[in-house]
Protein backbone atom coordinates (compact mmCIF):
# COMPACT_ATOMS: atom_id res chain seq x y z
CA UNK A 1 0.00 0.00 0.00
CA UNK A 2 2.93 2.12 0.76
CA UNK A 3 4.59 1.76 -2.17
CA UNK A 4 1.47 2.07 -4.05
CA UNK A 5 0.93 5.57 -2.58
CA UNK A 6 4.50 6.63 -2.66
CA UNK A 7 4.10 5.81 -6.46
CA UNK A 8 1.34 7.72 -6.81
CA UNK A 9 2.95 10.64 -5.07
CA UNK A 10 5.88 10.74 -7.34
CA UNK A 11 3.52 11.12 -10.55
CA UNK A 12 1.77 14.20 -9.14
CA UNK A 13 4.85 15.51 -8.26
CA UNK A 14 6.54 14.75 -11.98
CA UNK A 15 3.51 15.92 -13.67
CA UNK A 16 3.83 19.12 -11.56
CA UNK A 17 7.32 19.80 -11.52
CA UNK A 18 7.91 22.02 -14.41
CA UNK A 19 5.15 24.62 -12.83
CA UNK A 20 7.06 25.20 -10.05
CA UNK A 21 10.30 24.54 -11.18
CA UNK A 22 13.10 26.78 -13.15
CA UNK A 23 14.98 26.00 -16.42
CA UNK A 24 18.35 24.76 -14.78
CA UNK A 25 16.29 22.41 -11.90
CA UNK A 26 13.89 21.27 -15.09
CA UNK A 27 16.80 20.02 -16.73
CA UNK A 28 18.43 18.08 -13.70
CA UNK A 29 14.52 16.69 -13.99
CA UNK A 30 14.91 15.73 -16.99
CA UNK A 31 17.87 14.17 -17.11
CA UNK A 32 16.68 12.22 -13.76
CA UNK A 33 13.82 10.46 -16.51
CA UNK A 34 17.10 9.09 -18.61
CA UNK A 35 19.18 8.05 -15.42
CA UNK A 36 15.80 5.82 -14.43
CA UNK A 37 15.71 4.21 -17.26
CA UNK A 38 19.60 3.82 -17.07
CA UNK A 39 19.10 2.13 -14.01
CA UNK A 40 16.35 0.01 -14.83
CA UNK A 41 18.09 -1.10 -17.28
CA UNK A 42 21.08 -2.15 -15.14
CA UNK A 43 19.43 -3.62 -12.32
CA UNK A 44 17.32 -5.54 -14.94
CA UNK A 45 20.63 -7.52 -15.57
CA UNK A 46 22.69 -7.18 -12.64
CA UNK A 47 20.09 -7.23 -9.77
CA UNK A 48 17.58 -9.38 -11.38
CA UNK A 49 19.53 -11.87 -13.42
CA UNK A 50 22.87 -10.82 -11.48
CA UNK A 51 25.10 -10.59 -14.76
CA UNK A 52 27.18 -7.55 -14.12
CA UNK A 53 28.41 -4.73 -16.74
CA UNK A 54 30.85 -2.88 -16.27
CA UNK A 55 30.39 -1.20 -19.47
CA UNK A 56 26.67 -0.18 -19.34
CA UNK A 57 27.90 3.65 -20.58
CA UNK A 58 28.80 1.74 -24.16
CA UNK A 59 25.52 0.87 -24.23
CA UNK A 60 24.14 4.40 -24.12
CA UNK A 61 26.90 5.64 -26.31
CA UNK A 62 25.70 3.16 -29.00
CA UNK A 63 22.34 4.96 -28.84
CA UNK A 64 22.91 8.24 -28.71
CA UNK A 65 25.33 8.20 -31.34
CA UNK A 66 23.44 5.72 -33.79
CA UNK A 67 20.13 8.30 -33.70
CA UNK A 68 22.34 11.34 -33.38
CA UNK A 69 24.04 10.32 -36.68
CA UNK A 70 20.93 9.01 -38.60
CA UNK A 71 19.29 12.20 -37.37
CA UNK A 72 21.91 14.05 -39.19
CA UNK A 73 22.42 12.24 -42.53
CA UNK A 74 18.51 11.20 -43.46
CA UNK A 75 16.65 13.47 -41.74
CA UNK A 76 14.17 10.90 -40.88
CA UNK A 77 11.80 11.57 -37.85
CA UNK A 78 12.64 11.60 -34.31
CA UNK A 79 11.02 8.66 -33.29
CA UNK A 80 12.37 6.43 -36.09
CA UNK A 81 15.82 7.57 -35.67
CA UNK A 82 15.16 6.96 -31.95
CA UNK A 83 13.76 3.08 -32.35
CA UNK A 84 16.85 3.17 -34.60
CA UNK A 85 19.37 3.68 -31.72
CA UNK A 86 17.58 1.65 -29.55
CA UNK A 87 17.35 -1.20 -32.15
CA UNK A 88 21.12 -1.27 -32.81
CA UNK A 89 22.18 -1.18 -28.73
CA UNK A 90 19.83 -4.15 -28.57
CA UNK A 91 21.62 -5.81 -31.27
CA UNK A 92 25.17 -5.31 -29.49
CA UNK A 93 23.64 -6.45 -26.52
CA UNK A 94 22.40 -9.88 -27.96
CA UNK A 95 26.03 -9.92 -29.09
CA UNK A 96 27.58 -8.89 -25.55
CA UNK A 97 25.33 -11.43 -23.80
CA UNK A 98 26.83 -14.35 -26.04
CA UNK A 99 30.30 -14.28 -24.23
CA UNK A 100 27.65 -14.19 -20.81
CA UNK A 101 26.52 -17.72 -21.44
CA UNK A 102 30.01 -19.03 -21.53
CA UNK A 103 31.54 -16.65 -18.87
CA UNK A 104 30.59 -15.60 -15.34
CA UNK A 105 31.22 -13.33 -12.27
CA UNK A 106 34.89 -11.98 -13.27
CA UNK A 107 35.20 -13.14 -16.30
CA UNK A 108 32.18 -11.35 -17.56
CA UNK A 109 33.13 -8.10 -15.78
CA UNK A 110 36.70 -8.17 -17.39
CA UNK A 111 34.23 -9.07 -21.10
CA UNK A 112 32.02 -6.01 -20.51
CA UNK A 113 34.49 -4.09 -18.99
CA UNK A 114 36.36 -4.61 -22.56
CA UNK A 115 33.06 -4.05 -24.39
CA UNK A 116 32.98 -0.47 -23.24
CA UNK A 117 36.27 0.28 -23.44
CA UNK A 118 36.24 -0.75 -27.12
CA UNK A 119 33.05 1.10 -27.45
CA UNK A 120 35.16 4.29 -26.05
CA UNK A 121 38.12 3.95 -28.55
CA UNK A 122 36.18 3.51 -31.79
CA UNK A 123 33.72 6.79 -31.05
CA UNK A 124 36.99 8.61 -30.69
CA UNK A 125 38.66 6.99 -33.66
CA UNK A 126 36.02 7.29 -36.28
CA UNK A 127 36.02 10.89 -36.55
CA UNK A 128 34.36 10.94 -39.83
CA UNK A 129 31.41 9.91 -38.45
CA UNK A 130 31.06 10.74 -34.87
CA UNK A 131 33.48 13.86 -34.64
CA UNK A 132 35.53 11.61 -32.40
CA UNK A 133 37.08 14.07 -29.92
CA UNK A 134 35.63 17.01 -30.99
CA UNK A 135 32.09 15.61 -30.09
CA UNK A 136 28.98 15.38 -32.01
CA UNK A 137 25.97 18.50 -32.20
CA UNK A 138 22.46 16.72 -32.38
CA UNK A 139 20.30 18.31 -34.59
CA UNK A 140 16.89 19.12 -32.69
CA UNK A 141 14.58 16.71 -34.22
CA UNK A 142 10.94 17.78 -35.12
CA UNK A 143 7.81 15.66 -34.64
CA UNK A 144 4.55 16.87 -35.80
CA UNK A 145 2.71 18.98 -33.60
CA UNK A 146 5.58 18.75 -30.54
CA UNK A 147 8.33 21.42 -30.90
CA UNK A 148 10.88 19.36 -29.23
CA UNK A 149 13.30 21.66 -28.62
CA UNK A 150 11.15 23.55 -25.39
CA UNK A 151 12.22 21.63 -22.31
CA UNK A 152 8.74 21.06 -20.99
CA UNK A 153 8.15 19.00 -24.14
CA UNK A 154 11.08 17.33 -23.80
CA UNK A 155 10.82 16.97 -19.90
CA UNK A 156 7.10 15.37 -20.77
CA UNK A 157 8.15 13.27 -23.27
CA UNK A 158 10.84 11.77 -21.35
CA UNK A 159 9.69 11.38 -18.52
CA UNK A 160 6.05 9.19 -20.31
CA UNK A 161 9.24 7.10 -21.82
CA UNK A 162 10.74 6.69 -18.10
CA UNK A 163 7.03 5.83 -16.67
CA UNK A 164 6.56 3.11 -19.80
CA UNK A 165 10.22 2.00 -19.41
CA UNK A 166 9.40 1.10 -15.57
CA UNK A 167 6.10 -0.65 -16.00
CA UNK A 168 7.48 -2.64 -18.59
CA UNK A 169 10.63 -3.70 -16.86
CA UNK A 170 7.94 -4.27 -13.69
CA UNK A 171 5.69 -6.49 -15.77
CA UNK A 172 8.64 -8.97 -17.07
CA UNK A 173 10.23 -8.90 -13.79
CA UNK A 174 6.93 -10.16 -12.31
CA UNK A 175 6.06 -12.59 -14.56
CA UNK A 176 7.91 -15.86 -15.47
CA UNK A 177 10.81 -14.60 -17.19
CA UNK A 178 11.65 -12.39 -14.03
CA UNK A 179 11.26 -16.01 -11.86
CA UNK A 180 13.78 -17.29 -14.46
CA UNK A 181 15.96 -14.38 -14.30
CA UNK A 182 16.07 -14.55 -10.66
CA UNK A 183 16.26 -18.60 -10.35
CA UNK A 184 19.61 -17.75 -12.93
CA UNK A 185 21.02 -14.86 -10.88
CA UNK A 186 20.88 -17.67 -7.68
CA UNK A 187 21.76 -20.72 -9.26
CA UNK A 188 22.76 -21.02 -13.28
CA UNK A 189 22.45 -25.28 -11.84
CA UNK A 190 19.52 -25.38 -10.28
CA UNK A 191 17.58 -22.79 -13.02
CA UNK A 192 18.84 -25.68 -15.59
CA UNK A 193 17.95 -28.64 -13.66
CA UNK A 194 14.28 -27.27 -13.07
CA UNK A 195 14.32 -26.70 -16.68
CA UNK A 196 15.07 -22.83 -17.42
CA UNK A 197 16.38 -22.16 -20.77
CA UNK A 198 19.73 -20.57 -19.30
CA UNK A 199 20.87 -19.21 -23.12
CA UNK A 200 17.64 -17.91 -24.12
CA UNK A 201 16.65 -16.16 -20.39
CA UNK A 202 20.56 -14.13 -20.17
CA UNK A 203 20.08 -13.20 -23.95
CA UNK A 204 16.87 -11.84 -23.32
CA UNK A 205 18.72 -9.97 -19.82
CA UNK A 206 21.05 -8.69 -22.19
CA UNK A 207 18.99 -7.51 -25.47
CA UNK A 208 16.11 -5.99 -22.94
CA UNK A 209 18.64 -3.92 -20.85
CA UNK A 210 20.87 -3.11 -23.88
CA UNK A 211 17.55 -1.72 -25.76
CA UNK A 212 16.79 0.39 -22.29
CA UNK A 213 20.28 1.36 -22.30
CA UNK A 214 20.04 2.67 -25.85
CA UNK A 215 16.80 4.38 -25.61
CA UNK A 216 17.87 6.36 -23.29
CA UNK A 217 21.01 7.32 -25.01
CA UNK A 218 19.08 8.30 -27.67
CA UNK A 219 17.02 10.69 -25.31
CA UNK A 220 20.41 12.01 -23.80
CA UNK A 221 21.49 12.90 -27.23
CA UNK A 222 18.53 15.30 -27.81
CA UNK A 223 18.10 16.77 -24.28
CA UNK A 224 22.03 18.11 -24.64
CA UNK A 225 21.64 18.51 -28.37
CA UNK A 226 25.92 18.07 -27.99
CA UNK A 227 26.97 14.16 -27.07
CA UNK A 228 30.78 13.58 -26.53
CA UNK A 229 32.86 10.57 -25.92
CA UNK A 230 33.30 11.45 -22.36
CA UNK A 231 29.81 11.24 -21.54
CA UNK A 232 30.11 7.57 -22.28
CA UNK A 233 33.38 6.65 -20.45
CA UNK A 234 34.53 3.92 -17.95
CA UNK A 235 33.30 6.47 -14.86
CA UNK A 236 29.93 6.73 -16.71
CA UNK A 237 29.54 3.26 -16.04
CA UNK A 238 30.79 3.16 -12.38
CA UNK A 239 27.97 6.08 -12.09
CA UNK A 240 25.31 3.79 -13.23
CA UNK A 241 26.71 1.02 -11.23
CA UNK A 242 26.94 3.35 -7.94
CA UNK A 243 23.07 4.37 -9.02
CA UNK A 244 21.77 0.85 -8.84
CA UNK A 245 23.65 -0.13 -5.80
CA UNK A 246 23.24 2.34 -3.40
CA UNK A 247 19.58 2.52 -4.42
CA UNK A 248 19.08 -1.17 -3.83
CA UNK A 249 19.60 -3.92 -6.57
CA UNK A 250 16.47 -6.16 -7.63
CA UNK A 251 14.32 -3.18 -6.75
CA UNK A 252 13.09 -0.63 -8.77
CA UNK A 253 11.80 1.60 -6.66
CA UNK A 254 16.12 1.73 -5.51
CA UNK A 255 16.53 2.51 -9.08
CA UNK A 256 14.49 5.37 -8.87
CA UNK A 257 16.49 6.48 -5.75
CA UNK A 258 19.52 6.21 -7.16
CA UNK A 259 19.14 8.18 -10.42
CA UNK A 260 17.67 10.97 -8.35
CA UNK A 261 20.54 10.95 -6.38
CA UNK A 262 22.87 10.71 -9.18
CA UNK A 263 21.54 13.44 -10.69
CA UNK A 264 21.20 15.79 -7.51
CA UNK A 265 24.80 14.64 -6.13
CA UNK A 266 27.16 16.41 -8.65
CA UNK A 267 24.75 19.65 -7.76
CA UNK A 268 25.02 19.02 -4.29
CA UNK A 269 28.92 18.73 -4.58
CA UNK A 270 28.96 21.58 -7.40
CA UNK A 271 31.48 23.65 -4.96
CA UNK A 272 34.02 20.54 -4.47
CA UNK A 273 34.36 19.28 -8.22
CA UNK A 274 37.42 17.66 -7.69
CA UNK A 275 35.69 15.49 -5.02
CA UNK A 276 32.90 13.90 -6.95
CA UNK A 277 34.29 11.02 -8.23
CA UNK A 278 35.90 10.44 -5.09
CA UNK A 279 32.56 10.96 -2.80
CA UNK A 280 30.57 8.71 -5.53
CA UNK A 281 33.63 5.23 -5.15
CA UNK A 282 32.91 6.49 -1.47
CA UNK A 283 29.27 5.38 -1.43
CA UNK A 284 29.28 2.56 -3.98
CA UNK A 285 32.24 1.17 -1.53
CA UNK A 286 30.25 1.94 1.80
CA UNK A 287 26.96 0.39 0.79
CA UNK A 288 28.37 -2.43 -0.55
CA UNK A 289 30.22 -3.37 2.67
CA UNK A 290 27.75 -2.16 4.73
CA UNK A 291 24.37 -1.87 3.47
CA UNK A 292 24.40 -4.41 0.31
CA UNK A 293 20.90 -4.01 0.21
CA UNK A 294 20.86 -0.24 -0.55
CA UNK A 295 19.16 2.47 0.59
CA UNK A 296 16.26 0.67 -0.32
CA UNK A 297 17.05 -2.72 2.05
CA UNK A 298 17.84 0.07 4.77
CA UNK A 299 14.38 1.52 4.80
CA UNK A 300 12.71 -1.78 4.65
CA UNK A 301 15.19 -2.98 7.94
CA UNK A 302 14.69 0.28 9.81
CA UNK A 303 10.70 -0.21 9.25
CA UNK A 304 10.71 -3.46 10.26
CA UNK B 1 64.46 -3.10 -36.45
CA UNK B 2 62.64 -5.95 -35.94
CA UNK B 3 64.68 -7.53 -33.15
CA UNK B 4 64.38 -3.66 -31.77
CA UNK B 5 60.75 -3.67 -31.45
CA UNK B 6 60.67 -7.26 -30.04
CA UNK B 7 63.19 -6.09 -27.26
CA UNK B 8 61.10 -2.83 -26.40
CA UNK B 9 57.96 -5.67 -26.53
CA UNK B 10 59.77 -7.63 -23.99
CA UNK B 11 60.58 -4.65 -21.61
CA UNK B 12 56.81 -4.03 -21.60
CA UNK B 13 56.35 -7.99 -21.02
CA UNK B 14 57.93 -8.41 -18.18
CA UNK B 15 56.44 -5.55 -16.50
CA UNK B 16 53.50 -6.81 -17.39
CA UNK B 17 54.17 -10.18 -15.93
CA UNK B 18 54.87 -8.98 -12.85
CA UNK B 19 51.83 -7.19 -12.32
CA UNK B 20 49.73 -9.96 -14.33
CA UNK B 21 51.82 -12.71 -11.79
CA UNK B 22 50.39 -10.35 -8.18
CA UNK B 23 46.47 -10.77 -10.12
CA UNK B 24 46.99 -14.30 -10.91
CA UNK B 25 48.13 -14.98 -7.23
CA UNK B 26 45.20 -13.02 -5.22
CA UNK B 27 42.62 -14.46 -7.51
CA UNK B 28 43.92 -18.14 -6.74
CA UNK B 29 44.69 -17.72 -2.90
CA UNK B 30 42.21 -15.12 -1.73
CA UNK B 31 39.58 -15.44 -5.27
CA UNK B 32 39.24 -11.81 -5.48
CA UNK B 33 39.90 -10.65 -8.82
CA UNK B 34 41.64 -7.02 -8.54
CA UNK B 35 40.33 -4.47 -10.69
CA UNK B 36 42.31 -1.54 -8.59
CA UNK B 37 45.54 -3.27 -9.93
CA UNK B 38 46.30 -0.37 -11.89
CA UNK B 39 46.02 2.06 -9.06
CA UNK B 40 48.44 0.37 -6.84
CA UNK B 41 50.84 0.33 -9.33
CA UNK B 42 50.46 3.88 -9.84
CA UNK B 43 50.89 4.43 -6.22
CA UNK B 44 54.32 2.23 -5.99
CA UNK B 45 55.84 4.31 -8.29
CA UNK B 46 55.00 7.92 -6.29
CA UNK B 47 55.75 6.73 -3.54
CA UNK B 48 59.20 5.99 -5.11
CA UNK B 49 59.60 9.48 -7.07
CA UNK B 50 58.41 11.18 -3.53
CA UNK B 51 61.11 9.25 -1.26
CA UNK B 52 63.59 9.75 -4.11
CA UNK B 53 63.30 13.39 -5.15
CA UNK B 54 61.82 15.53 -2.07
CA UNK B 55 62.77 13.04 1.08
CA UNK B 56 66.55 12.74 -1.01
CA UNK B 57 66.77 8.86 -0.29
CA UNK B 58 68.83 6.90 -2.91
CA UNK B 59 67.49 4.99 -5.83
CA UNK B 60 67.80 1.67 -4.31
CA UNK B 61 66.08 2.51 -0.73
CA UNK B 62 63.52 4.65 -1.84
CA UNK B 63 62.86 1.57 -4.50
CA UNK B 64 62.66 -0.94 -1.42
CA UNK B 65 60.63 1.67 1.02
CA UNK B 66 57.79 1.99 -1.76
CA UNK B 67 57.34 -1.64 -2.30
CA UNK B 68 57.29 -2.22 1.58
CA UNK B 69 54.90 0.44 1.87
CA UNK B 70 52.80 -0.46 -1.08
CA UNK B 71 52.66 -4.37 0.38
CA UNK B 72 51.84 -2.80 3.70
CA UNK B 73 48.75 -1.02 2.27
CA UNK B 74 47.67 -4.07 -0.16
CA UNK B 75 47.26 -5.79 3.41
CA UNK B 76 45.53 -3.31 5.09
CA UNK B 77 42.96 -2.89 2.46
CA UNK B 78 42.65 -6.36 2.45
CA UNK B 79 41.89 -6.41 6.13
CA UNK B 80 40.09 -3.13 6.32
CA UNK B 81 37.52 -4.00 2.84
CA UNK B 82 37.72 -7.16 1.42
CA UNK B 83 37.92 -9.54 4.58
CA UNK B 84 34.38 -8.66 5.27
CA UNK B 85 33.56 -9.38 1.87
CA UNK B 86 34.72 -12.75 1.62
CA UNK B 87 31.54 -14.44 1.33
CA UNK B 88 29.29 -11.87 -0.38
CA UNK B 89 28.56 -12.40 -4.20
CA UNK B 90 31.15 -11.75 -6.89
CA UNK B 91 29.96 -9.02 -8.47
CA UNK B 92 30.03 -7.49 -4.89
CA UNK B 93 34.09 -8.14 -4.77
CA UNK B 94 33.98 -6.70 -8.50
CA UNK B 95 32.42 -3.59 -7.38
CA UNK B 96 34.26 -3.13 -4.32
CA UNK B 97 37.70 -3.80 -5.92
CA UNK B 98 36.90 -0.81 -8.95
CA UNK B 99 35.65 1.95 -6.31
CA UNK B 100 39.21 1.10 -4.10
CA UNK B 101 41.23 2.19 -7.18
CA UNK B 102 38.43 5.07 -7.77
CA UNK B 103 39.58 6.60 -4.40
CA UNK B 104 42.72 5.65 -4.64
CA UNK B 105 43.16 7.38 -7.98
CA UNK B 106 41.27 10.16 -6.70
CA UNK B 107 43.97 9.99 -3.31
CA UNK B 108 46.75 10.16 -5.65
CA UNK B 109 44.81 13.69 -7.22
CA UNK B 110 44.83 15.26 -4.28
CA UNK B 111 47.89 14.72 -2.25
CA UNK B 112 50.24 15.08 -5.38
CA UNK B 113 48.08 16.59 -7.98
CA UNK B 114 47.35 16.36 -11.46
CA UNK B 115 50.45 17.08 -13.25
CA UNK B 116 53.17 14.79 -13.84
CA UNK B 117 56.47 13.87 -12.15
CA UNK B 118 59.11 12.93 -13.93
CA UNK B 119 61.14 9.80 -12.75
CA UNK B 120 64.95 9.78 -13.91
CA UNK B 121 66.71 6.24 -14.34
CA UNK B 122 69.45 6.28 -12.12
CA UNK B 123 71.40 4.38 -14.94
CA UNK B 124 71.77 7.36 -17.72
CA UNK B 125 70.49 6.69 -20.93
CA UNK B 126 73.48 5.49 -23.42
CA UNK B 127 72.30 2.39 -24.84
CA UNK B 128 74.51 -0.52 -24.90
CA UNK B 129 75.03 -2.61 -28.03
CA UNK B 130 74.48 -5.88 -27.08
CA UNK B 131 75.54 -7.29 -30.57
CA UNK B 132 72.11 -7.79 -32.39
CA UNK B 133 70.26 -4.37 -30.84
CA UNK B 134 70.66 -1.80 -28.84
CA UNK B 135 69.42 -1.63 -25.35
CA UNK B 136 69.02 0.60 -23.00
CA UNK B 137 70.86 -0.12 -19.33
CA UNK B 138 66.96 0.51 -17.94
CA UNK B 139 65.95 -2.10 -20.00
CA UNK B 140 68.48 -4.00 -18.89
CA UNK B 141 67.23 -2.63 -15.01
CA UNK B 142 63.79 -4.08 -15.90
CA UNK B 143 65.22 -7.72 -17.11
CA UNK B 144 67.16 -8.46 -14.22
CA UNK B 145 64.88 -7.35 -11.58
CA UNK B 146 61.68 -9.42 -13.13
CA UNK B 147 63.95 -12.23 -13.41
CA UNK B 148 65.22 -11.68 -9.65
CA UNK B 149 60.94 -11.44 -8.23
CA UNK B 150 60.00 -14.12 -10.39
CA UNK B 151 62.90 -16.45 -9.04
CA UNK B 152 61.87 -15.12 -5.37
CA UNK B 153 58.59 -15.51 -5.57
CA UNK B 154 58.95 -19.80 -7.24
CA UNK B 155 61.17 -20.17 -4.24
CA UNK B 156 58.83 -18.74 -1.77
CA UNK B 157 56.31 -21.06 -3.38
CA UNK B 158 58.38 -23.56 -3.57
CA UNK B 159 60.92 -24.31 -0.54
CA UNK B 160 58.75 -21.98 1.86
CA UNK B 161 55.80 -22.53 4.76
CA UNK B 162 54.04 -19.67 3.56
CA UNK B 163 54.43 -20.37 0.26
CA UNK B 164 52.80 -23.93 0.96
CA UNK B 165 49.81 -22.61 3.15
CA UNK B 166 49.46 -20.63 0.25
CA UNK B 167 49.41 -23.20 -2.44
CA UNK B 168 47.13 -24.85 0.11
CA UNK B 169 44.32 -22.41 0.00
CA UNK B 170 44.79 -21.97 -3.06
CA UNK B 171 43.43 -25.48 -3.74
CA UNK B 172 40.94 -26.04 -1.00
CA UNK B 173 40.47 -23.46 1.54
CA UNK B 174 38.15 -25.22 3.94
CA UNK B 175 40.64 -28.58 3.57
CA UNK B 176 43.66 -26.09 4.19
CA UNK B 177 41.71 -24.10 7.33
CA UNK B 178 41.41 -27.91 9.11
CA UNK B 179 45.05 -28.36 8.01
CA UNK B 180 45.12 -25.61 11.00
CA UNK B 181 46.26 -23.10 8.18
CA UNK B 182 45.55 -19.56 9.03
CA UNK B 183 43.92 -18.71 6.29
CA UNK B 184 42.86 -14.77 6.52
CA UNK B 185 46.57 -14.46 7.23
CA UNK B 186 47.31 -16.37 3.83
CA UNK B 187 44.56 -13.69 1.88
CA UNK B 188 46.67 -10.80 3.73
CA UNK B 189 49.67 -12.19 2.49
CA UNK B 190 48.34 -12.35 -0.87
CA UNK B 191 47.10 -8.77 -1.04
CA UNK B 192 50.53 -8.04 0.02
CA UNK B 193 52.89 -9.51 -2.31
CA UNK B 194 50.25 -8.32 -5.14
CA UNK B 195 50.55 -4.98 -4.31
CA UNK B 196 54.21 -4.92 -3.45
CA UNK B 197 54.51 -6.62 -6.84
CA UNK B 198 52.46 -4.12 -8.37
CA UNK B 199 54.86 -1.43 -6.61
CA UNK B 200 57.80 -2.78 -8.09
CA UNK B 201 56.60 -2.88 -11.76
CA UNK B 202 55.27 1.00 -11.49
CA UNK B 203 58.63 1.79 -10.18
CA UNK B 204 60.24 -0.50 -12.84
CA UNK B 205 58.40 1.43 -16.02
CA UNK B 206 58.31 4.61 -14.33
CA UNK B 207 61.17 5.80 -16.00
CA UNK B 208 59.24 4.85 -19.54
CA UNK B 209 56.55 7.06 -18.98
CA UNK B 210 56.33 9.32 -16.40
CA UNK B 211 54.25 9.52 -12.86
CA UNK B 212 51.05 11.01 -13.08
CA UNK B 213 47.54 9.84 -11.57
CA UNK B 214 46.77 7.11 -14.17
CA UNK B 215 49.99 5.78 -15.25
CA UNK B 216 49.25 2.52 -14.05
CA UNK B 217 45.68 2.07 -15.99
CA UNK B 218 46.55 1.20 -19.47
CA UNK B 219 49.74 -0.96 -18.04
CA UNK B 220 47.21 -2.66 -15.62
CA UNK B 221 44.57 -2.93 -19.04
CA UNK B 222 47.30 -4.87 -20.87
CA UNK B 223 48.42 -6.97 -17.58
CA UNK B 224 44.95 -8.29 -17.10
CA UNK B 225 44.83 -9.11 -20.69
CA UNK B 226 47.61 -10.57 -20.61
CA UNK B 227 46.75 -12.99 -17.20
CA UNK B 228 43.60 -13.75 -18.97
CA UNK B 229 45.68 -14.88 -21.97
CA UNK B 230 47.61 -16.99 -19.41
CA UNK B 231 44.74 -18.82 -17.83
CA UNK B 232 44.08 -16.31 -14.81
CA UNK B 233 44.93 -19.27 -12.50
CA UNK B 234 48.21 -20.32 -13.75
CA UNK B 235 51.50 -18.25 -12.46
CA UNK B 236 53.47 -19.54 -15.46
CA UNK B 237 50.48 -18.80 -17.39
CA UNK B 238 51.36 -14.89 -16.59
CA UNK B 239 54.73 -14.69 -17.41
CA UNK B 240 54.15 -16.07 -20.41
CA UNK B 241 51.33 -14.25 -21.24
CA UNK B 242 52.58 -11.04 -20.18
CA UNK B 243 55.65 -11.44 -22.61
CA UNK B 244 53.54 -12.67 -25.28
CA UNK B 245 51.16 -9.72 -24.79
CA UNK B 246 54.05 -7.18 -24.70
CA UNK B 247 55.99 -8.02 -27.92
CA UNK B 248 52.53 -8.53 -29.62
CA UNK B 249 51.61 -5.06 -28.66
CA UNK B 250 54.46 -3.71 -29.80
CA UNK B 251 54.84 -5.14 -33.22
CA UNK B 252 50.82 -4.05 -33.90
CA UNK B 253 52.13 -1.01 -32.95
CA UNK B 254 54.86 -0.30 -34.80
CA UNK B 255 53.82 -2.27 -38.23
CA UNK B 256 50.42 -1.90 -37.98
CA UNK B 257 48.86 1.47 -36.06
CA UNK B 258 49.66 3.02 -32.66
CA UNK B 259 45.60 3.87 -32.36
CA UNK B 260 44.94 -0.04 -32.47
CA UNK B 261 47.39 -0.86 -29.42
CA UNK B 262 44.87 0.08 -26.71
CA UNK B 263 42.36 -2.45 -28.40
CA UNK B 264 44.61 -5.20 -28.57
CA UNK B 265 44.33 -6.04 -24.87
CA UNK B 266 40.66 -5.67 -24.58
CA UNK B 267 39.55 -7.26 -27.86
CA UNK B 268 42.12 -9.69 -27.22
CA UNK B 269 40.42 -10.45 -23.24
CA UNK B 270 37.17 -10.83 -25.73
CA UNK B 271 38.22 -12.99 -28.48
CA UNK B 272 39.98 -15.44 -25.81
CA UNK B 273 37.35 -16.17 -23.11
CA UNK B 274 34.95 -16.61 -25.77
CA UNK B 275 36.75 -19.08 -27.38
CA UNK B 276 38.72 -20.60 -24.33
CA UNK B 277 37.08 -19.13 -21.45
CA UNK B 278 40.26 -20.68 -19.04
CA UNK B 279 42.83 -18.87 -21.16
CA UNK B 280 45.60 -20.72 -23.02
CA UNK B 281 46.99 -22.65 -20.27
CA UNK B 282 44.34 -22.79 -18.20
CA UNK B 283 42.57 -26.14 -17.23
CA UNK B 284 38.52 -26.30 -17.49
CA UNK B 285 36.87 -25.44 -14.15
CA UNK B 286 34.16 -28.21 -12.49
CA UNK B 287 31.68 -26.53 -10.34
CA UNK B 288 30.34 -29.06 -8.04
CA UNK B 289 27.03 -28.26 -6.61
Amino acid sequence: MTSRIAFVGAIIAVGCLPFAADQYVLYLATLTAIYLMIGFSLNLLLGYTGQISLGHAGFVAIGAYASAILTKHSGLGFGLTAAFGAGLAAAVGFLVGLPALKVRGYYLALVTLAFGEIIQVSIRQAKSLTGGNDGLNVVAPQIPGLALSRPHTTYYLLWVLALFSFLAVRNVVRGRTGRAFACIRDSEIAAQAVGISVTRYKLYAFTLSALLAGLAGAMYSILNQYIHPDDFDFSRSIAYLMMVVVGGLGTLAGSAIGAVLLAVLPEVLRRFQDYQELVFAVLLLGSIIFVPQGIIGLGRYLAR
Amino acid sequence: MLVQVIISGITSGAVYALIALGFVMIYKAAGVMNFAQGQIVTLGAYFAVTLRDHMEFSYAASFLSAIFATGLLGVVLERLLFRPLIKAHESSVIIATIATGIILENVIRLVWGSEFYPFKTPFGVTAIDVGFALVTPQELWIFGITTALVLLLYGYFEWTKHGLAMRAVAINQTGSALMGINVGRVFSASWGINSALGAAAGILFAPLLAVTPVMGNAVSTSAFAAAVLGGAKSLPGAIVGGLTLGVVENLVGFYVSTALKPLLSFTLIIAILMVRPTGLLGREEIKKV
